[in-house]
């Protein structure tokens, strides 16, 4: 305790806060470190996997659908991110909300709506089918993938862009334009070159959602590589090759990941100095209420048409008596895997957001919170199989509950560090040191005084990581142990065999409950923290 | 160096005591070999412009900082050293912070009985306690009260309350009057000397108000770039500062500065003698240690500034050089007329660094 006290009081983290974390970095690292291992294990086998013509097949498809979606995405997010900030567009607050919220829909609901309502046999199919229509062009395979994935994922590129544009100083382009220079010169030459950051930013999010995702792409059958990687997974004498794709996915993603960091380095939102004026919305005349429309068309096939197409096979569910079934089950699952993998990812994130927001000179904080983002930036899927793979070394934990939840701590443990480290960021300093000098040791400072101040911090990203858990399909699917179900697991499993109605209820209240977050996140903004 | 005119007869123990503490930041020296002594029941204000490091020693002194090398005793106990490390909960010592830090999810009650040893809190001694210290800082009736329905002043009373309740052995004040407006300050400074005297404390207040350290401190000791200049009681600190530093920070001062020649400095006002081995010097001549005298030195009113309870004019002297000298407040001076002048007293003669 003298040793503890001493360190701290010198500026030092203790030993009882940086330990912890640092073991916590270095099980962040398992994961890639145990699909290494298992490549490595059978080096020729692995290599011979990988280095096929198949394999680069496979990866010119997934960067292709990282492509296609990017832009998809991009045409989308650009115009309604400029139309709900910096235009007089009608009602654009509210739009700028709704915009936000088909971040909400995880892919793999879109893409049971997408197939459900236009696929072979779907709802689109059965109302022509009395003008005698037999067959729909198909909306399986690379096109059809990237336009779901990029629907619902365009909001990421919103998000990023919006600050940027609400901080673009209006004097610049009039600087431009007084020079004498036209309208689009100056979009060329000013406005654009001081969003590139924040476009490019938000870009490789979505490419990476897109390269990581396993939901939409299995359900759509495209054959990118984490619908091969479960595919080979799933046939046991295979797993040396999913092992070493999964290595190679993980390896592309971290590499975009890395990309979007160096990015977001560069990204300076507060570029101006001097006072800025407020920036007067652009006029935007006749265009506002066609504009206004186009944002409309938007939010219906991004938002209204999925809340429909599952609320139809809802009604249809309750007709049937098929909607409710199992469903107590699934939900007691969701709540049990999420719910404790929240409370270990709150506590787990304490000493690294302590360490993070009280001790940045010390030499380890950063490398160690680094390290916890290890887990989000791999796919779900290469995460859960290197777990697997890890699990049936170990024995008891290969398909039990502790691994599962575990894999989700790893998954989403910088929202819960994230979240915390925010909010002692928001406690001075000098509170926990005039409880120092009022007597108390360090360890009743944090009982006292920081643990009650944080706790607000500590729920919501407790509350976080509960709400990504309860969406998570991947890890799920591969680690569940036998007779658990989550709404995620109802959801794919209906989906995939074609029981949509059973899938409607379960897929409706993951909407609701991953809108909680996005709606709150986007009103607080607005109230402007 | 310091001339510490009043130092502490050497037989009574000070209630702080360092010796040649040092501490770096990157590469920046904020403590760059400070030595004190402040004798018990002392107020003390340490002085200086911001940077100079006077914070970072109070820090050292509450132990939230620990001193790269020299030495700190509390009442002859090493609190920090090469070898030893006291941490600020163990120190005794009660700190007023600049933004109070108030724990904003207590009570005034809670907050003040923060600091009070675990038995008095489960017991009710420390009510009373309390309710002392409340009493005390003229906060009797508030201990209710949530710390965010406090007005300023009132909050900053509730943290001299709560420092003060563990009945510390030393209470340190940082900058604890720069986040009241103008008016209050001033009150506020009273009524805390008042309140700190009558809890007959030892007490260390930071601040660099100039004005503050002279009028609330028995001792104020003046920092510059890490290091301590001169130890000295208010008065002697302004009438006879013992470097430039101090001179031209404590109080309005014309410096004027000219070589040696023969022991002595020539300067507008008149020739001085100089001090041993000086080879330039500076005249420190307050603006009140001149005064209209129709034998004097001649000169032209060239500005003024009219503070009310007195005024400054701007003379400039036969040789171009300008003085400020303070002037009563009923005087008419116009601007571009004549004037002459006098020292009233000899000013104080210093080595130029």
């Amino acid at each position: 305790m003298a040793s503890l006290a001493r360190s701290l009081g010198a500026g030092r983290p203790p030993l009882a806060l940086w330990l912890p974390a640092l073991a916590l970095a270095a099980f962040c690292l398992l994961p890639p470190l145990y699909l290494v291992l298992r490549a490595a294990e059978a080096p020729r086998d692995a290599l011979a996997a990988v280095a096929t013509r198949p394999t680069f097949t496979l990866l010119a498809r997934s960067l292709a659908l990282a492509a296609v979606t990017t832009a998809l995405a991009l045409a989308l997010a650009l115009p309604l991110a400029w139309l709900t900030t910096r235009t007089n567009l009608p009602a654009r607050r509210v739009l700028a909300v709704l915009v936000a919220l088909p971040l909400a829909i995880p892919s793999y609901v879109a893409a049971l709506v997408a197939v459900s309502a236009l696929g072979p046999r779907g709802l689109l199919q059965q109302a022509l089918e009395r003008w005698g229509v037999e067959r729909l062009p198909s909306i399986y395979g690379l096109w059809g993938t990237a336009a779901v994935l990029a629907l619902a994922t365009y909001p990421y590129i919103v998000l990023t862009l919006r600050p940027a544009l609400l901080a673009l100083d209006p004097r610049l382009d009039e600087l431009s334009r007084g020079f004498g220079h036209g309208r689009l010169h100056t979009l060329r030459r000013v406005t654009l070159p001081q969003l590139r950051p924040a476009i490019a930013s938000g870009s490789l999010l979505v490419a990476l959602y897109a390269l990581a995702d396993f939901g939409a792409p299995s359900l759509m059958r495209f054959d990118s590589f984490t619908r091969v990687i479960f595919v080979r997974y799933q046939s046991s004498f295979e797993r040396t090759e999913a092992a070493a794709l999964a290595l190679l996915l993980g390896t592309l993603a971290l590499a975009l990941v890395a990309a979007e960091l160096a990015t977001r380095g560069r990204t300076r939102y507060d570029s101006a100095h001097g006072a800025r004026r407020p920036q007067s919305p652009a006029n935007l005349g006749r265009w506002r209420w066609p504009a206004f429309t186009a944002v409309l068309a938007v939010l219906a096939v991004a938002l209204v048409l999925p809340l429909a197409v599952l609320g139809y096979w809802l009604t249809r569910g309750v007709a049937d008596h098929q909607a409710a079934s199992g469903l107590a089950h699934a939900l007691r699952g969701s709540l049990a895997g999420a719910g404790a993998a929240a409370f270990v990812a709150a506590l787990a994130a304490l000493p690294v957001a302590l360490l993070a927001a009280r001790y940045p000179r010390f030499p380890l904080a950063r490398p160690i919170e680094l390290l916890t983002y290890t887990g989000a930036a791999l796919p779900g899927l290469v995460v859960a199989l290197a777990l697997v793979f890890a699990a049936i070394r170990v024995g008891p934990l290969y398909q039990s509950f502790t691994l599962l939840v575990l894999a989700y701590v790893l998954l989403y443990l910088p929202q819960a560090v994230g979240a915390t480290r925010i909010a002692l960021l928001q406690i001075g300093p000098s509170l926990e040191e005039a409880a120092r000098g009022l007597g108390r040791g360090p360890l009743a400072v944090l009982r006292t005084i920081t643990a009650p101040l944080a706790a607000r911090g500590l729920l919501a990203g407790a509350a976080l990581v509960l709400l990504a858990a309860l969406k998570e399909l991947p890890a799920t699917l591969l680690l569940s142990p036998a007779g658990f179900d989550t709404l995620a697991v109802r959801v794919w499993s209906a989906s995939a065999e074609a029981f949509y109605a059973r899938a409607a209820l379960p897929a409706l209240l993951l909407v609701a409950l991953s809108a909680l977050p996005v709606a709150a996140s986007q009103v607080g903004r607005r109230h402007g923290r | 160096m310091a001339a510490n005119r009043a130092a502490p007869a050497t037989t009574i123990t000070p209630a702080v005591e360092a010796r040649e503490l040092r501490r770096r930041f990157a590469g920046h020296a904020a403590l760059d070999g400070v030595s004190l002594a402040v004798p018990p029941g002392d107020l003390f204000a340490l002085l200086g412009p911001s940077g100079s490091g006077k914070t970072t020693l109070l820090r050292v002194l509450a132990g939230f900082e620990r001193p790269d090398a020299g030495e700190l005793r509390l009442f002859g106990d090493l609190v920090a050293g090469p070898q030893r490390f006291i941490p600020p909960e163990r120190r005794g010592v009660g700190m007023v912070f600049q933004d109070y830090a108030l724990f904003p999810h207590m009570s005034v009650d809670a907050n003040v009985a923060y600091g009070l040893p675990r038995d008095a809190r489960r017991h009710g001694e420390g009510d009373e306690r309390v309710r002392e210290v409340l009493a005390l800082t003229g906060l009797a009736g508030l201990g209710r009260r949530g710390v965010h329905e406090l007005s300023g002043g009132e909050q900053q009373r509730v943290a001299l309350a709560r420092a003060l309740a563990p009945r510390p052995r030393l209470l340190l004040l940082d900058e604890p009057f720069s986040n009241l407006d103008a008016a209050l300050r001033v009150r506020v400074r009273t009524e805390v000397r008042a309140i700190v005297k009558r809890a007959g404390i030892t007490a260390v207040l930071v601040t660099h108000d100039q004005e503050e350290a002279l009028s609330v401190a028995d001792h104020v000791g003046f920092l510059w770039r890490g290091r301590i200049e001169q130890v000295a009681p208010p008065d002697v600190l302004y009438t006879q500062p013992a470097t430039v530093h101090v001179a031209e920070a404590v109080g309005d001062a014309n410096l004027l500065r000219a070589a040696v020649e023969g022991g002595h400095v020539h300067t507008p006002l008149g020739r001085f003698t100089a001090p041993a081995g000086a080879t330039r010097c500076v005249v420190v001549v307050r603006p009140e240690d001149l005064q209209a005298e129709p034998a004097g030195i001649a000169g032209v009113i060239v500005g003024r500034e009219y503070y009310g309870h007195d005024q400054v004019l701007h003379v400039r002297l036969a040789d171009g050089a300008e003085v400020r000298m303070r002037a009563a407040p009923h005087e008419r001076p116009f601007a571009g007329g004549p004037i002459s002048l006098a020292l009233r007293r000899q000013p104080v003669v210093l080595t130029d660094e």
